[in-house]
Formats: C-alpha cells, sequence, structure tokens
C-alpha cells in the first residue's frame, strides 16, 4: 500500500485548486489514514479495517476571497446525481469557524429542490448569494457546502473550503475593560 | 420469394412486471426478461427468425439471443412471441437492444430491425458523487 501525506498549505493564497490523484493519504499531524477515489471525487476514512465515506470532505481552498459586512457572497456549486425522484432535497451553503470541536457555521443560506428521476449520474448545479451581517468576525474563514435530506433521503454529501475568506475592515475594539489595581505609589 | 414482416411488440419482463420497451424507471438489481414478437406480413405461412443482443450501460453484451420458431410456422397475419433468457439488470443507466427479425432460413433475409433504448436502469438508493465548489465571489 502507498501511503502519500496529505499536504495542506494552511493560510496560503494557493493559485488552483489542489488535486489529488486516487490513492492512500496520511494526515501528518494525526496519523490518520485516507482514500481518495479522484474518479467520484470521494474520500474515505480508514478505520478499524474498514474504509468508510466521508461524507464532507475538506481541502484547502484554491482562493482567498476579501469579504465585509454588507458583502453579497455568491456561492456556486455542482453535483452529480442519480437514482430515485427526490422531493426537498436541501443544498446548504454557509461560512464559519473552525475550531478544535470542528467546523462551525456562523451564516447559512439554502435552497430546496426536487430531484427527478436519473438512471445515470447527472450534473445538477446551484448557488446561493449570503449577505455578510455587521457581526461578522475575523475567523469566518471558512466555506462549507453540502446536499442531503430530501425523501427518499440523499446521503449527506459536500465539500469544506479552509481558508477561503479573509475578513477585512473589522474596526478595532477593545473588550474586557477593567481597572487592574489602584494603590498608593 | 418476396419476405415481409414486422417487429409488432416488444416488453420486458422484470420481476413480475411486464412494460412497452423502450422502459424507464426499472429499479437496479431486477432480473429482466425480453419478450419480442414477429408478424408476418406475407399472405403465406413462414417461419419466423429473431437474433437480439442485450447491452448494458458499460456497452457489454449481457444477453445474445437468436431462434427459429418451430413447426407450426406463423400465419399470414399473425404473430409469433419469441422469449429470452433471463439477465440481471444489476447496472444503473441506459441499457439497449438490438434485434433483428427474419424470414427464410434458407436465406436468412432481416425483414425488420429495432436498435435502440431497453430501458433505463435507475439506483434504488440516492447517490451523490463529484460534488463541487465551482466558485465564490464578492457581488
Amino acid at each position: 500500500m502507498a501511503t502519500k501525506m496529505i499536504s495542506l498549505n494552511l493560510g496560503t493564497v494557493l493559485g488552483d485548486p489542489p488535486e489529488y490523484s486516487t490513492g492512500w493519504y496520511k494526515d501528518p499531524i494525526t496519523g490518520q489514514l485516507y482514500y481518495y477515489d479522484a474518479t467520484t471525487m470521494k474520500w474515505y476514512i480508514y478505520a478499524a479495517g474498514v474504509l468508510q465515506p466521508l461524507s464532507i470532505a475538506e481541502q484547502s481552498a484554491p482562493k482567498q476571497v476579501n469579504i465585509k459586512a454588507g458583502d453579497s457572497l455568491k456561492i456556486s456549486i455542482s453535483y452529480k446525481y442519480a437514482g430515485p425522484a427526490v422531493t426537498g432535497v436541501i443544498e446548504y451553503f454557509s461560512i464559519g469557524i473552525k475550531g478544535v470541536t470542528g467546523y462551525g457555521p456562523k451564516l447559512v443560506g439554502q435552497n430546496s429542490r426536487n430531484l427527478p428521476i436519473c438512471g445515470s449520474p447527472t450534473t445538477f448545479t446551484a448557488e446561493k448569494t449570503l449577505l455578510i451581517p455587521t457581526s461578522v468576525e475575523e475567523d469566518w474563514q471558512h466555506i462549507e457546502c453540502k446536499v442531503y435530506h430530501g425523501s427518499p433521503s440523499v446521503p449527506e454529501t459536500g465539500l469544506r473550503y479552509i481558508n477561503a475568506l479573509v475578513v477585512v475592515g473589522i474596526e478595532a475594539k477593545i473588550t474586557e475593560f477593567t481597572i487592574v489595581d489602584y494603590v498608593k505609589a | 420469394m418476396a419476405v415481409s414482416g414486422k417487429i409488432s411488440k416488444k416488453e420486458l419482463e422484470y420481476d413480475g412486471n411486464r412494460a412497452s420497451i423502450p422502459t424507464s424507471s426499472v429499479p437496479k438489481g431486477k432480473s429482466g426478461l425480453v419478450h419480442v414478437w414477429g408478424r408476418n406480413d406475407t399472405t403465406e405461412a413462414q417461419q419466423l427468425g429473431i437474433a437480439w443482443a442485450v447491452i448494458d450501460p458499460d456497452g457489454v453484451a449481457r444477453e445474445n439471443y437468436g431462434a427459429w420458431e418451430s413447426w407450426p410456422y406463423t400465419g399470414a397475419g399473425k404473430e409469433h412471441e419469441f422469449i429470452g433468457g433471463r439477465f440481471s439488470l444489476d447496472k444503473a443507466g441506459t441499457w439497449r437492444l438490438n434485434a433483428y427479425l427474419y424470414m427464410d432460413p434458407s436465406n436468412p433475409t432481416i425483414v425488420d430491425r429495432y436498435e435502440g433504448t431497453l430501458c433505463v436502469v435507475v439506483s434504488a438508493e440516492p447517490e451523490v458523487t463529484l460534488f463541487q465548489i465551482l466558485d465564490y465571489v464578492v457581488t
């Protein structure tokens, strides 16, 4: 088994989207093994001898976009669908933060749509415009999009771009101001 | 001898269901069976023959069937039903049927043909692949 190291240039503006070839990859920090199928662009996590699909894949963003309060951020997605007709599929778009507990959405938009019966993988596209609120924080740097839900239920499938956004124009502010002490000098 | 005939009807049977060919929305995993009727358009009894291939979405022939009907042969204006063998509809996508109706086994002549969609097989479970974020821009 040939294992490759995942190379994530976090915090770096990349010229092109990262392209992975089919094969095994190892997270250099955690040692976790992953398998990538380039044909379907799906990631799998290897645990206890079993490959499980990774419903939300995570990648370095191919570019960084500056955003500020009042901006409208338009996000476009595409995916291929095959299967029976589905009603009420949710196309989910979000920007958010990433901490020790994982990704946390801060601004969410979604579409609901019906998918027709598709005998072979058929491409669908969607877009959503998110209005950046005045409460935007510096760490709203990431984008996560996915499709899920519906009847019959579509398995959650999506993608997260890390460091896709740079929040600019946030005014300097002072918080937690206290007088620490006062003594006779 | 002038021969003339038509493929007058064709049906796909899958797990107890019957539908005209081309058939849409066949659930993946069913067992398929092709029925083709040939009609004798001449003024006297004819021995009808058939040949067909069932081709899956990857272009693989999954059933090759051929037969001449046995005596008594098909009378003028009458039909004869040919029934093939079973095959598994185990791939989602468009399946094709190439069928040829013959007469005169001493000098086999194609009198009619159908080269087209057999059915569209769909996955029983929804499946999403190739999910991409195409772009994100400030507008």
